[in-house]
């Protein structure tokens, strides 16, 4: 359902996002371009939400996110899956996030400088966000296939999120029914021997 | 082509000429001090020229994160050759090697890098200056101040 003034101020809120970009040379904040980002995200997420279509909603995941890391390190099976990632670039701290009860994950080349051209740009999606996809066409793809299965659990694609992690040169998506911090190293090495640890445990 | 004037109107360029030298000649790229942006011709036609010492260029996020070891994602460069290898390539040729393009916007008078990994290549290659692209292009625009946003910058040369 189409709701024309919500999309007019969704229209007003790109027309200042682009003034403030425009006038950028002359004065920038990043605090204001991040306001007016944000804006234009909110209203972009409530209009594909009333239309029903899939959008990207912020996660709060747990753990601070960055944003400005380059990519990640992915270990998994058929349960589950651990990312891990440097917290900011050169910091030297990494952070393990643990994925379980997946149903898919994948990590695409899809970095800041196509983002632009990805489907979800638009409605939600930006550089550098974590976000959880609702109406996923992932998701509605995979069940469809389960549906075919004797067993199928529709509860559990109630339960299951599509969560994406937007590295600065890659992207990481997971469908998972849950995703926890599962521990914190000083090393990429570290952070490997835990992520191993926890994938080879129940 | 089209140049823009010192006035913001476009001057057309009708004919260039190319003249044979019986010996090499030095030649320099033209620097402004205290500007990175400078108009060149003569009164009845000045163009904008962007030529700019990589070193008063920005980054729109953290250099310290940048490494030799780093590879290109896209482009002629991403092939698995590394940064460190564009530099000594860089250094040989005296400027950026083909398939590298710095692209750049001005944020509060400074300018900022869109693609950080070319300007540490520029830098570390010690090039004297650049030919920068993108000043002009809101998606450049906009992809630097999304950098900006995140990573608190801009950041000087490490």
């Amino acid at each position: 359902m189409n709701d024309p003034a919500l999309e007019d101020r969704l229209c007003t809120s790109k027309g200042t996002l682009r003034q403030i970009v425009a006038r950028m040379k002359q004065r920038f904040s990043a605090e204001e371009y991040g306001a007016a980002l944000e804006e234009v995200l909110r209203l972009e997420r409530l209009v594909a939400e009333k239309r029903g279509e899939p959008y990207a909603a912020k996660w709060e995941l747990p753990g601070v996110w960055d944003g400005m890391t380059l990519d990640c390190t992915v270990l998994g099976n058929q349960s589950k899956c651990l990312v891990i990632f440097e917290t900011k670039p050169a910091s030297g701290k990494f952070r393990i996030l643990q994925f379980r009860g997946t149903a898919g994950y994948k990590l695409t080349d899809v970095g800041d400088e196509v983002i632009a051209a990805h489907s979800l740009t638009g409605r939600g999606l930006t550089a550098y966000g974590a976000f959880l996809v609702e109406h996923s066409p992932w998701i509605k793809e995979l069940e469809q296939i389960d549906r075919t299965h004797p067993q199928f659990d529709a509860q559990k694609w109630r339960n299951t999120k599509h969560h994406m992690l937007c590295f600065k040169d890659r992207m990481f998506e997971a469908l998972a029914t849950e995703a926890t911090l599962a521990g914190e190293a000083a090393s990429r090495e570290t952070a490997t021997t835990i992520a191993l640890a926890q994938l080879g445990s129940r | 082509m089209e140049l823009k004037e010192l006035d913001g109107s476009l001057a057309l360029v009708s004919s260039v000429e190319f003249e044979r030298l019986p010996h090499p000649e030095a030649t320099y790229n033209l620097g402004v001090e205290g500007s990175h942006n400078y108009f060149a011709g003569t009164a009845a036609c000045t163009v904008l020229a962007h030529n700019t010492d990589p070193m008063s260029i920005l980054f729109s996020r953290d250099p310290a994160g940048i490494q030799a070891s780093d590879t290109f994602l896209h482009g002629d460069w991403a092939d698995g050759r590394t940064l460190g290898d564009a530099v000594r390539e860089a250094r040989t040729l005296g400027q950026l090697p083909e398939g590298l393009t710095l692209n750049a916007s001005w944020v509060n008078d400074e300018m900022v890098a869109a693609n950080n990994r070319t300007l540490w290549v520029a830098q570390q290659a010690g090039l004297q200056n650049v030919s920068v692209a993108g000043l002009e292009n809101d998606s450049v625009a906009d992809q630097v101040a999304k950098h900006l946003r995140r990573s608190g910058g801009p950041f000087c040369a490490p």
